[in-house]
């Protein structure tokens, strides 16, 4: 049986590609409100995924304030997709 | 929220669960624009009918042009929205391309009219009602609400009514401001209290 992405087996950065699925793009604060996550870690699972290619980060100034917006990459929403494939083989849901 | 490894349960809950999050985002929409628009050019319609009534002149349709000062007011807006979902994506795209089938009217309008010498704006009231009422029938379709989808028929008999006087020989007269401030009426302030009224009640 095949193993789990190691990079989605994980409960802040399933949530976060999870969220990202449904929606074209969030912003930091919009994700950490609905993950219920620290700042902190929050920001370093971004990284994470970003670095996979799972996510898009774009920065920038609106007003005077920055505003991290993310999005969910074409590789990101292949890898939830066999992530969930998976899943269902584990669970003998297919 | 950690960032601990799940059982396969979990992860499929967890992706449940955060499905839902967005779902319950995607039915936040408050219908503010298609107030605003629609209260705005109902306010110029009885101001520009009154005005028109009782000075006799008919320059006071210029009056109108203060429908694009939200639109201008717009591009400078700071604040950007926490979440962007597709449907918010398509229904931007589908007000983009029917702003830009009023301005090109619009420059057209004044470039035809500047070649035969006379530029008339009264074309711009139909075109305007059927422009705005093919995009709240659009928006309505995107989020699978009949009150915004069958609501601009009402404005579309206004237009056709306006662009069949002008055929018959007829022009602008000062009835087609209160045509056009009913039917943003009809079809975005009526549809718009409705659904948010359907919104709060569930």
């Amino acid at each position: 049986m095949k193993e789990l992405d190691p990079l989605l087996h994980s409960q802040l950065r399933l949530a976060i590609v999870s969220l990202l699925l449904s929606v074209e793009e969030a912003d930091f604060v919009w994700l950490k409100e609905k993950t219920e996550a620290t700042s902190g870690n929050l920001s370093v699972q971004l990284d994470k995924l970003s670095e996979a290619g799972y996510i898009s980060v774009r920065k920038e100034i609106i007003g005077k304030k920055p505003r991290t917006a993310c999005s969910l990459t074409r590789k990101g929403r292949d890898a939830l997709d066999e992530y969930v494939r998976t899943l269902k083989e584990y669970l003998h849901m297919e | 929220m950690k960032t601990n490894e799940l059982t396969e349960k979990e992860s499929i809950e967890l992706i449940s669960k955060m499905i839902e999050k967005t779902r319950n985002e995607m039915n936040g929409e408050d219908f503010n624009l298609f107030l605003a628009y629609g209260y705005a050019a109902t306010a110029t319609s009885i101001a520009v009918w009154l005005l028109t009534h009782f000075t006799g002149d008919s320059m006071w349709c210029f009056g109108w042009f203060a429908m694009f000062i939200p639109y201008i007011l717009s591009f400078f807006k700071k604040e950007k929205p926490e979440v962007v979902t597709y449907m918010d994506r398509m229904m931007d795209s589908v007000w983009k391309v029917i702003g830009s089938m009023f301005g090109i009217s619009l420059i057209i309008i004044i470039v035809a009219g500047s070649i035969s010498g006379i530029i008339d704006f009264s074309m711009m009231m139909p075109l305007s009602i059927i422009y705005a009422g093919i995009g709240t029938s659009i928006t309505g379709l995107i989020i699978n609400e009949k009150w915004f989808v069958w609501t601009p028929l009402a404005g579309l008999a206004a237009a056709i009514w306006m662009i069949t006087c002008g055929w018959a020989g007829g022009s602008y007269d000062n009835s087609w401001n209160l045509l056009f401030g009913a039917s943003f009426l009809i079809y975005m302030v009526l549809p718009a209290h409705i659904v948010r009224h359907k919104i709060r009640r569930s």
